[in-house]
């Protein structure tokens, strides 16, 4: 297993090469330019090529690309054009809000979508399969951004017809100000992203566990006398659990990459709005900083994913 | 019987998520927010409401400015006079007891907050940190005059040709320094470097010479009148006084130490989340009353909470909801939605922001050739002004303005009204005949992130092909267009739009201010009247005199047409009923001295 892990880690420097590349080079294709943002519309062709010479993008593309890639092997992802600070100190900064939403939004999701599934899966072609179904295809659909606005009217400006308003609609609190402070602020984004989150689970699950209950060894499980509830969770739950993990994990790595929609409309101060503003201003140390932390992400949480099959599979070995 | 349960589950279930989005009916729904990029500075304090003129009628004059002239003691040459202390015309203070201090406010900022920094920071959001955070010499009141500031006097000698200042007692800096003169150069050296006004008077500077720890003497090799406004000005880039050793960083670069010694100081600062002011207690106000950034600046409240909010729903919600108590800036899709909520104050600053457009001058068909003229002129006839500013939303949130400097400020005057808002499609079709226009497709920008830009060439697209004009719509975002506009005359980028939407304000009152006015500005313009007429106005300092000049300009603008102005949209703001006391800037900088809770 540890030679198995050592490989896979090992595997992922080609892979954040190859990504490295692909962000340093689509970033300079695609129009705009930092140094004009930074300069402003009202500035001269000579003040926004000054300010290039400054940030040294009137070098060639070449001797850029061999600099940045000697300052990414120090472990210096560069500074952000636009505020002139080290872009690890600004991402370094986004981490607890975006950890925080999507743990809590993970932890509601799967508290929530993988009973629904199983219950859907139980009672299948039931009018409780087809309640949780239709639900997770509307949870789904819904954008989320669209349910966060409703969310924001009904806890907050419509509150039930109260004074004050229930939850807090905007902001985020570090975890430093109280838990219940930064709970309550967490609660509607992750509320909101949680909904279709949950829908893909429960869907997922549904389909896993009701494959699984198709198996010759859960009739005997049923035949041995063994209660349902003992047949679900132990059987067929824990059987059924890898495709739910690989969802489960896609959706950790897509939350940990910022939920933009999400955390604009709640202005919660993730990654995913540091990623959006940095596009805005092409700022590209920052955008490129942020690529890499992504694809590292991505590629971590598979590798989880994969270990924690040999756990739940016995016959998995790598 | 499965199936009979299935289907009307189904249907409640889509009916219920209709209803739930029905319900949503009071706010309109937005897009997420895009980050605002570096908004160019805003006019000055003004708030008349201009008139709306119908087009193509016989010129009509303006009310009166109530915008009061420019100093006539920094006449040049030859008096020389003395600034009186305290400062003439500033309304009767209030008395203290009536104003109640204490509380924090939560407010939140029209935009991301990228630089503290108002010396090289063109974001209007990071001039409001300015008027908060630091100290000017000179400050402009209400009217437009000068008022000393940081200073208690200043004197005019030798022709104009320096400048003597004195600082005023009990000035310090954030960490409980005193303010000397060391560091006032050091901060002007360093504004001086990116100033509007700097091409005027940079050149001619010999020396910026201290005298002791306050007083201090600027020298020119000519006069330059224009220097004294230049120091005052409440645009950016700001010229405030900071540390000697943080006015040390070059001004290619963002400063990193944000000490002040304004009435705020700064406490905290989370990049794209929160910035936190406490009020700097011993920061001695002056005397007279506030009138706008001159004055007493008296701090009510003990803190300033700013947090970033993208969406600008969400940001209504948050007034609505009394979970922030100020906006600075919003959409003016949301006046409505604001004005109904009972425990909103809205208020509509002017003269507000001047939309645009402008032509790529450096190639044909808009280039400065006599045929690129007759192609300016033509689409200044077809444009339909009136058409365009609907777009900024319900009536009272713009104006048409036959003036290209902002109506109700001082230079506003409607020299030619007649070439504004024309509306003439024959009259185009005949000029574009002239021109020898052959269809060729013309390249119309439209940065579709910028909310309060987006609405100029979806309308003007259809003005121009009414006309006949071939249209190239480009739809991009703004980072794009400012690296189109900003090209250089032999890149490849300058060659790919004709025409370009935008909106100004700082120079829309002032002159030189402007990017886009001048020689060389963006667009390629090349205007050797214009410049003379420039320098002619930073030489310049008799009130009368200068509004001539201005007057000159607007004739060259409207006859050589470097571009189209079509109007002003105002600022919206809007507050907790329970706050009183708000100097409405007409920037779009928030500016929180005077403010102050009634219960």
């Amino acid at each position: 297993m540890q030679a198995y892990i050592l490989r896979r880690v090992l595997a992922t420097i080609p892979v954040l090469v190859v990504v490295a590349l692909f962000a340093f080079t689509l970033l300079r294709v695609i129009p705009g330019d930092p140094a004009a943002v930074l300069a402003g519309h009202e500035a001269t062709a000579e003040d926004v090529a000054r300010i290039r010479s400054k940030l040294g993008l009137d070098r060639p593309i070449h001797i850029q690309l061999a600099a940045w890639f000697s300052q990414l092997l120090q472990g210096d992802l560069g500074v952000s054009i636009r505020s002139n600070q080290p872009v690890l100190t600004l991402i370094a900064r986004r981490i607890e809000p975006t950890l925080s939403l999507t743990l809590l939004t993970e932890l509601v999701a799967i508290s929530l979508a993988v009973p629904l599934g199983v219950l859907a899966a139980w009672k299948a072609n039931t009018w409780i399969d087809r309640l949780v179904m239709v639900f997770a295809s509307v949870g789904f659909s819904l954008p989320v951004f669209w349910l966060g606005f409703i969310l924001i009217w009904i806890f907050g400006l419509w509150a039930f017809g109260l004074d004050q308003p229930i939850l807090p609609v905007a902001g985020y609190r570090p975890f430093a100000d109280g838990f219940g402070t930064y709970l309550k602020y967490l609660v509607l984004p992750s509320a909101a992203l949680g909904i279709a989150l949950m829908a893909l689970i429960a869907r997922m699950t549904r389909a896993s566990v009701l494959e699984i209950l198709k198996e010759d060894y859960v009739r005997t499980a049923r035949a041995k006398g063994l209660g349902e509830k003992l047949v679900l969770t132990r059987h067929a739950l824990r059987n059924a659990s890898l495709p739910i993990i690989t969802v489960i994990g896609l959706g950790v790595a897509a939350l940990l990459s910022g939920a933009v929609v999400t955390e604009s409309v709640f202005a919660i101060p993730g990654m995913g709005r540091l990623v959006v503003d940095a596009i805005a201003a092409r700022d590209y140390p920052v955008i490129q900083g942020m690529i890499i932390v992504i694809a590292t992400v991505y590629v971590f949480i598979n590798l989880l994913v994969d270990i924690s099959y040999a756990y739940l599979d016995p016959r998995i070995r790598y | 019987m499965k199936r009979s349960i299935t289907l009307p589950f189904f249907l409640t279930a889509v009916a219920l998520a209709f209803v739930l989005g029905c319900g949503a009916a009071e706010m309109p729904t937005q897009a997420p927010a895009t980050p605002l990029p570096p908004a160019p500075p805003q006019p000055a304090p003004q708030a008349q409401v201009a008139p709306t003129v119908a087009p193509q009628q016989p010129a009509t004059p303006l009310p009166a400015p109530t915008a009061a002239p420019l100093r006539t003691d920094i006449v040049v040459p030859p008096a020389v006079a003395v600034i009186p202390t305290p400062p003439r015309v500033l309304p009767t203070p209030v008395p203290p007891e009536a104003r109640r201090f204490g509380g924090t406010l939560k407010w939140i900022p029209q935009g991301s907050v990228a630089s503290l920094d108002p010396h090289v920071t063109s974001a209007a959001v990071t001039l409001g940190y300015g008027y908060n955070l630091y100290d000017t010499l000179i400050s402009w009141d209400k009217d437009g005059a000068l008022q000393p500031q940081m200073l208690t006097e200043w004197t005019v000698e030798d022709g104009g040709k320096r400048f003597a200042f004195k600082l005023r007692d009990g000035l310090k800096f954030h960490d409980g320094r005193a303010v000397t003169t060391d560091d006032v150069i050091a901060s002007l050296n360093r504004w001086r470097q990116r100033a509007a006004y700097g091409p005027f008077f940079n050149n001619a500077l010999q020396e910026m010479k201290k005298i002791d720890d306050k007083s201090f003497v600027a020298q020119f090799n000519e006069p330059v009148g224009i220097f004294l406004q230049g120091i005052g000005i409440p645009t950016v880039p700001y010229p405030v006084i900071m540390p000697a050793s943080a006015a040390a960083t070059p001004s290619s670069e963002l400063v990193g130490d944000h000490t002040g010694s304004g009435p705020f100081k700064l406490v905290k600062w989370e990049l794209g989340n929160r910035i936190v002011l406490d009020k700097f207690v011993d920061y001695k106000p002056r005397s007279e009353s506030p009138s706008f950034l001159a004055g007493g600046k008296i701090a009510y409240l003990d803190r300033l909470e700013m947090i970033e909010v993208p969406d600008q729903e969400t940001r209504a919600a948050a007034l609505i909801t009394g979970e922030v108590d100020f906006l600075d800036i919003m959409s003016l899709d949301f006046y409505n939605t604001l004005q109904k909520s009972p425990r909103v104050e809205v208020e509509i600053g002017k003269p507000g922001s001047q939309p645009i457009f402008h032509f790529n001058k450096s190639i044909p068909p808009f280039d400065m050739t006599p045929k690129g003229l007759l192609m300016r002129r033509a689409v200044q006839a077809l444009t339909n002004a009136e058409e365009i500013m609907q777009g900024y939303g319900p009536r009272e949130l713009w104006t048409l303005c036959p003036s290209m400097w902002s109506c109700g400020t001082f230079f506003a005057n409607a020299v030619v009204p007649e070439k504004y808002n024309m509306n003439n499609v024959e009259l185009a079709r005949q000029l574009l005949k002239e021109a020898g226009y052959a269809g060729e497709p013309i390249t119309l920008l439209d940065p579709a992130d910028f909310p309060t830009i987006h609405p100029i060439p979806i309308v003007l697209k259809s003005q121009l092909e009414r006309a006949g004009i071939n249209v190239n719509y480009r739809v991009t975002d703004w980072a794009t267009q400012v690296r189109l506009t900003t090209a250089a005359a032999d890149a490849p980028a300058s060659r790919e739009w004709n025409i370009a939407p935008t909106w100004l304000s700082s120079w829309a009152f002032l002159p030189l201010a402007s990017g886009v006015f001048r020689s060389d500005g963006v667009g390629f313009y090349k205007s050797s009247r214009v410049d003379e007429l420039r320098k002619r106005f930073a030489q310049g300092a008799d009130p009368t005199e200068l509004k001539k000049i201005a007057d000159e300009m607007q004739r060259v603008f409207f006859e050589e047409v470097p571009y189209v102005h079509l109007g002003n949209f105002f600022q919206l703001r809007a507050m907790n009923k329970d706050l009183e006391g708000l100097i409405a800037s007409p920037v779009g900088g928030a500016y929180f001295v005077g403010l102050y809770w009634q219960r």
